[in-house]
């Protein structure tokens, strides 16, 4: 039971990783400074929630296509 | 008591199996992104321009610094969704 809380947790954090790592190759690109600029900064809080918007749409998507194929499945037998 | 002192070990062994694996996977991706971003495919030289190495310090520092800022975004956003989760739930509970 934790063991599987912990399986959740190593998924969202390969998420978290990869949006991380998508919004920096989009929003970064001028290495002027060491600081983030505002631009930048916007970009980035664009970017995550709607990363974080697309993928709950996504996972959303994806439950109703899996209660399709088991309501499928059970009506098959009859 | 002995169940549960094991059990906490075994999370706990778990845990930081899942951390290394997740700060190897960071590593990985900070070096791709850096030398794409900062290392032109030009290999007349066999030395880093200080151009260059000006660029790679200061993009490992922004990419740590973005790491960091959607970390806390995503808490703050998934808390956000857990209120309002529950907010409808109560909502629900009320009507009903």
């Amino acid at each position: 039971m934790e063991i599987d809380n912990l399986k959740g947790l190593r998924d969202f954090i390969i998420t978290y990783n990869q949006i991380a790592d998508e919004c920096f190759n989009y929003c970064v690109y001028n290495f002027n400074n060491r600081n983030l600029s505002n631009d930048e900064e916007l970009c980035l809080h664009n970017c995550t929630k709607r990363f974080v918007s697309s993928q709950t749409r996504l996972s959303r998507g994806f439950a109703d296509y899996q209660m399709n194929k088991l309501n499928q499945a059970n009506q098959v037998p009859k | 008591m002995n169940a549960n002192a094991q059990l906490t070990q075994q999370q706990l062994q778990v845990a930081s199996e899942i951390e290394i694996e997740m700060m190897q996977d960071l590593y990985t991706r900070m070096t791709n992104s850096c030398h794409k971003k900062c290392i032109p495919p030009k290999y007349h030289e066999n030395d880093l321009t200080k151009g260059e190495s000006v660029c790679i310090d200061r993009c490992v520092a922004k990419y740590f610094e973005i790491h960091d800022r959607v970390g806390k975004k995503l808490t703050a956003l998934s808390t956000q969704q857990a209120q309002s989760q529950m907010a409808e739930a109560q909502a629900a509970a009320t009507q009903s």
